[in-house]
């Protein structure tokens, strides 16, 4: 018995595991959480080289999101000892998904390089190349909710909706807004219900998140502070069109809008303060979210480096 | 006694009844378990009672009666282990009856544990009660569906796989260890009884033991053996289909072929890489190699397996001792020793080696002249090897004190073709030593090479803004992953040869630069890290000196340093240099580096150029004089010996943080030493000298008209392998004729080979002269042919064979042949002994003897041929 528990219990699993695209025909952008991809093209790089080569480093860069780009920054750090590179940064502006273009732009890049001489009676030594991209990027959420006018259920005949919890997968962005949970509160006004919407977003993907306004920071020298990490710009929290929310904790280091991850999480909490009659009728509106941030991702490559022997 | 037989039906026929009536009972119970929805209970009791039905009925058949008291005793036990497990379900029944139908679920849980615990323990007894071929961990047995559980194994490992055998910590919690420890619980559960506690053991030690399988190639021995990096990884083990396997492999046919290919494919894939990695090991077997005998073959066979199982042992052992002194040291707050190892990707073997020391015969006597062989191998990459060989036994007139035994007591030999050589890539030779004669007894001959050599270490390690580093490190992330580095523990890597070289610092990645704190007043500069050096000898030789050591650290980064720009590392004095002091080309970049040189004495003075030594301690003990160390080299070496290791620990300031960070987030840097070094080398072999005084007729023997064997034909016929191999070398020459040896080679093998006689045959009968002729004598030239014998054979030679050698070589082995065929033509013994006997004194000499019986008559020493005899004798034993 105990076998075919764990046998069916694997099976589940696995089907679990399985995504499945659903049924809808409309192309939406905002699925996955995924910005940039980033990778070595792998024609470009071998395993192994001579001293003294030159070697034409390609990246592939790939906007999976449904963010577009603008001044994207891509460094190129190689160990000095090991290779000299001709120009080590590079620009980049890469749009992203959206229902008309069902792909992100995808570009290439080169960097030139040049294998040093190894040290003495060094065969071979393993070099580390690794590739940094820091560039902005914006989530955007947009769901409908539903507002329950009347949630201890008093009206009779009106319920158009309830209120539910929502959780998502990703909106096409690394910062994932992955769950709201709907609650409606009794205003201070009685006559009125305060919609509030607990949102926890974190990060999904595999880089790091950084304060738009200094993103670039990830990839250089440059001092880089505690408010530079992990900082996240509310941009857009409104209930519809036309009620504005207000989101909580504000941390008092920070500027009004910005909040910030702990361990790649972060809940908040946005209500509508102006509070909505409890006399409307119950009704679905979008709760649209947007956040920007800066993201930076890098990747590595080990080639091996053999000394030309007996070339003496 | 009573009758064995009738008992046995006896109790068959009340085990039956007894069965029945259990049956019956059982199915009573079953029926009010079903009544009380206990469905899933009844039905695994009907699986259980079934089983032992089953089992019992099946031992009952299978049990003969010639099987006596033993099946008598096991039925008893069957018996009671039915009764057993039938009360435990009528205890059931009962229960339930007590707690009523409205307790359904509840007891429902109870009669699933009960019922399966039953089947359990059915399963158990119904093996233990048919043969006793219970496997398991420990004396257990398991049940379930092999199949089944193979693809759950597999499944595990592919899911293992898919992390990469990941063993982090992510937020604190060991994910991969949880997980092993979650499967070894549902194997628990499934498959052993809940009271086994040996297989709870053993299931979660299995469990532990994959979890930290993938850590057991960062143990630092192991890093040294590519065979054991290969063996070790994880993606090729999977720890719990293994599991699986050895807990069905007794009942499942499967199950032990399988593991039986898992077996032999690692034993296969061993033996292939210890043969392709020490092509030595054996290779007596499958190359064309002349072995004397079976002595040498078996000496072989032994030395190459020692020294397989030695470097084994010494390089385990190097590495457990590096762990331990590492540890140890640090521990008691004494010296460091910092690791270091070669890199697995490097494939030369650079170095200086000598190999297959070897005796050119299984055995010598005192008074003739012993041959060593071996082979001297020496490759390196950049610097020239200047390298003197040599080689020499032990005086046996003084004392063998120790192992180290003091060069005043050796003799030197004679070597050939050279003692010096200049390796400017790789070069190998066979070197031959030559005594004149060594005491009897069991005396050692070495071969000992002296030479300079290098060896460079890095190590590369991570530097950080120190303000980043503490940001990083508050917002939780992890840094060297972040950035894509998986070496979070760097370690020096070395260039293969005799010295090992250690760094360290602290661990990666390094906060430098100015600390901001904020609001308080006094910021402060992080800018001290300190280098630490380990130096050890890690081959069997000795250091005889260092010539130069350099350690180069990056720009920006520079040694503590006196106002007089003097620097210490633990005492020893270091002065600032560049790339233009180590002469080492384009493999030196002074904007890349700032070089540091240990200050050298000269040899002249034994003073320091500069400074000297602060430090008593620096100078090292232990070092040994060695006579033939007539170094040529004048280079000034610092007088050192490394017997054991030996650490330093050089204090750097980080002078210009922005250099070194190179306006990157992450900056990685070289640390590196360089040590240019003389190092003397040597390898011995054991000789066994036997006193010549004592020959032995035992070749006599062997000739006297009955010895005649394919072996001893084989030993006068040429064999072109053979002979080719020994080409140059000679068995028993006085290396005072050598010369001639070396003009007649060509000759003697033409001949030899042409008339189909053993060359080293011709050499050793060449060798009995000194090969010179011996004047007056009847023989001519310097195979000493005798003209009678000539003419007796009626074979004709060239005009002047008497006096040209290489004519008296063709005639004597054409002679050789002539005398070969006619013994074999008239069925006479074609023995060396006799061949010899005719050649020196005529067919006459091999006639039956009167005056001894059973002897011809050069061997009996009544017929006037002891000359011949003797002759025969040596020649004989010369003939390796």
């Amino acid at each position: 018995m105990a076998n075919y528990l764990i046998l069916c219990t694997a099976l589940l699993l696995l089907i679990s595991a399985c995504q499945t695209n659903g049924g809808s025909n409309s192309f939406n952008p905002h699925t996955g959480t995924e910005g940039v991809s980033m990778k070595f093209s792998t024609d470009s790089v071998p395993k192994e080289i001579h001293e003294k080569e030159n070697l034409h480093l390609i990246v592939d860069m790939e906007n999976k999101g449904a963010s577009d780009i603008t001044q994207g920054q891509l460094y190129i750090q190689v160990e000095e000892e090991l290779f000299e590179a001709v120009q080590s940064e590079e620009t980049f502006s890469l749009y992203g998904k959206s229902a008309a273009v069902q792909k992100g732009e995808r570009n290439q890049y080169t960097f030139s390089l040049q294998s040093k001489p190894l040290p003495p009676q060094v065969e071979v030594i393993t070099s580390l190349i690794r590739v940094m991209s820091c560039y902005p990027y914006t989530t955007t959420y947009s769901e409908e909710v539903c507002i329950d006018t009347d949630p201890q259920k008093k009206r009779i005949g009106e319920q158009n909706c309830q209120a539910k919890d929502i959780s998502s997968s990703g909106q096409g962005a690394p910062l994932n807004v992955k769950k709201v949970e709907v609650e409606m509160n009794p205003h201070e006004n009685g006559e009125y219900i305060k919609p509030t919407f607990i949102i926890t977003i974190e990060n999904d993907g595999k880089g790091i998140i950084l304060n738009k306004d200094s993103y670039t920071l990830a990839c250089t020298q440059q001092d880089i502070s505690s408010i530079d990490l992990n900082t996240v710009y509310v941009s857009k929290a409104m209930l519809s069109n036309n009620y504005p929310l207000t989101c909580k904790p504000q941390r008092g280091d920070l500027s009004e809008g910005y909040v910030k991850l702990v361990d790649d999480e972060f809940i908040m909490r946005c209500s509508y303060e102006g509070g909505i009659p409890a006399t409307t009728p119950p009704f679905n509106a979008p709760l649209i979210l947007t956040f920007e941030y800066g993201y930076s991702t890098s990747m590595t490559k080990s080639i091996l480096i053999k000394k030309e022997l007996f070339n003496d | 006694m009573a009758n064995p037989n009738s008992w046995w039906k006896r109790l068959f026929t009340k085990s039956k009844d007894f069965l029945r009536d259990d049956y019956e009972q059982t199915r009573a119970d079953m029926r009010y378990l079903r009544e009380t929805n206990v469905r899933d209970a009844a039905s695994d009791a009907a699986h259980s009672l079934k089983d032992i039905t089953y089992r019992a009925q099946e031992r009952l058949r299978n049990t003969q009666i010639n099987e006596g008291y033993n099946s008598v005793r096991d039925m008893h036990l069957a018996e009671e282990g039915a009764m057993r497990h039938f009360r435990a379900l009528r205890e059931v029944g009962s229960q339930f009856q007590e707690k009523g139908i409205g307790r359904k679920v509840g007891a429902s849980a109870a009669a699933g544990v009960v019922a399966g615990s039953a089947a359990l323990g059915a399963g158990k007894f119904a093996l233990w009660s048919g043969p006793k071929k219970l496997f398991s961990i420990g004396s257990k047995t398991v049940k379930g569906s092999f199949a089944l559980w193979l693809f759950i194994a597999i499944l595990i490992h592919l899911f293992d796989w898919q992390t990469g055998f990941s063993r982090l910590f992510d937020v604190g919690v060991p994910y991969a260890l949880v997980f092993h420890l979650f499967v070894a619980f549902i194997i628990w559960i499934s498959l052993f009884d809940f009271s086994d506690r040996q297989a709870l053991m053993t299931t979660f030690s299995i469990a532990i033991f994959a979890y930290f399988f993938p850590f057991l190639r960062s143990i630092p021995f192991v890093d040294q053996f590519d065979l054991l990096i290969t063996f070790l990884n994880p993606m090729i083990h999977p720890i719990w289909v293994y599991y699986v396997l050895l807990l069905f492999r007794e009942q499942k046919s499967s199950a032990r072929v399988i593991w039986g290919a898992i077996i032999f494919f690692w034993v296969s894939y061993f033996l292939l890489i210890v043969l392709m990695n020490n092509p030595q090991l054996g290779s007596q077997t499958i190359t064309n190699r002349d072995y004397i005998d079976l002595f040498q073959l078996g000496a072989d066979w032994t030395s190459g397996i020692t020294t397989f199982a030695t470097d084994f042992y010494k390089n385990s052992w190097k590495g457990f001792t590096g762990v331990i002194n590492q540890s140890v040291y640090q521990a008691t707050g004494g010296d460091f020793y910092y690791n270091g190892q070669i890199d697995r990707n490097a494939k030369e073997k650079i170095g200086v080696y000598i190999e297959d020391v070897k005796a050119a015969s299984p055995e010598y006597f005192n008074d003739e002249p012993v041959s060593v062989f071996s082979t001297i191998k020496a490759q390196t990459l950049d610097e020239p090897i200047m390298m003197d060989v040599s080689c020499y036994t032990y005086n046996p007139k003084t004392v063998k004190t120790s192992s180290s035994t003091t060069s005043q007591t050796r003799i030197k030999g004679i070597l050939t073709p050279r003692e010096e050589y200049t390796v400017l890539s790789q070069d190998e030779e066979d070197a031959e030593c030559f005594f004149e004669s060594l005491e009897k007894g069991r005396q050692m001959v070495g071969f000992k090479a002296d030479f300079n050599f290098q060896t460079q270490a890095y190590y590369k390690t991570y530097f950080m803004d120190i303000n980043r580093l503490r940001t990083y490190k508050k917002e939780n992330i992890q840094i060297l992953r972040e950035f894509g580095i998986t070496d979070s523990d760097p370690t020096a890597i070395y260039t293969n040869g005799p010295i090992m070289i250690g760094m360290r610092i602290k661990e990666p990645p390094i906060g430098i630069g100015t600390y901001d704190l904020g609001e308080l007043e006094n910021s402060y500069t992080i800018d001290k890290i300190s280098l630490r050096i380990t130096i050890d000898n890690s081959w069997d030789g000795k250091v005889t000196g260092i010539q130069e050591l350099a350690i180069m650290i990056p720009k920006g980064i520079v040694m503590d340093h006196n106002d007089d720009g003097t620097a210490y590392c633990s005492g020893f004095l270091f002065n600032e240099g560049n790339c233009g002091n180590l002469n080492l080309g384009e493999r030196c970049d002074d904007n890349l580096n700032n070089i540091y040189l240990l200050q050298i004495p000269t040899e002249s003075t034994g003073e320091s150029t500069t400074t000297t030594q602060p430090d008593s301690d620096a100078s090292l003990e232990g070092q040994e004089s060695h006579t033939l160390d007539e170094t040529k080299d004048v280079t000034p070496t610092v007088d050192i010996s490394i017997d054991k290791y030996r650490s330093i620990s050089c204090p750097l300031i980080i002078e210009d943080a922005d250099l070194v960070l190179m306006n990157a987030p992450l900056s990685a840097k070289f640390f590196k030493t360089l040590i240019k070094y003389t190092y003397s080398l040597e390898k011995e072999i054991a000789l066994t000298i036997k006193d010549a005084a004592i020959i032995t007729a035992q070749e006599d023997g062997k000739e006297a008209g009955v010895y005649l064997s394919e072996q001893e034909l084989k030993k006068i016929i040429f064999d072109e392998t053979k002979d080719i191999t020994y080409y140059s070398s000679n068995p028993i020459a006085v290396p005072s004729k050598l010369t001639i040896e070396k003009e007649l080679n060509q000759a003697i093998y033409d001949q030899t080979k042409a008339y189909n006689i053993n060359t080293m045959f011709v050499k050793a009968m060449l060798s009995y002269h000194n090969w010179n002729p011996v004047p007056p004598s009847p023989y001519q030239g310097i195979m000493q042919i005798h003209p009678d014998v000539l003419s007796e054979f009626s074979v004709t030679c060239a005009e002047g064979y008497e006096k040209e050698n290489a004519q008296n070589i063709a005639c004597g082995t054409q002679l050789l042949r002539q005398i070969a065929n006619y013994l074999e033509a008239s069925s006479i013994p074609v023995t060396r002994t006799i061949i010899l006997a005719v050649y020196r004194s005529g067919l006459h000499a091999i006639d039956q003897s009167e005056n001894c019986a059973s002897q011809r008559k050069f061997t009996c020493t009544n017929d006037g041929y002891s000359s011949t005899n003797t002759y025969t004798q040596e020649v004989v034993r010369r003939h390796v």
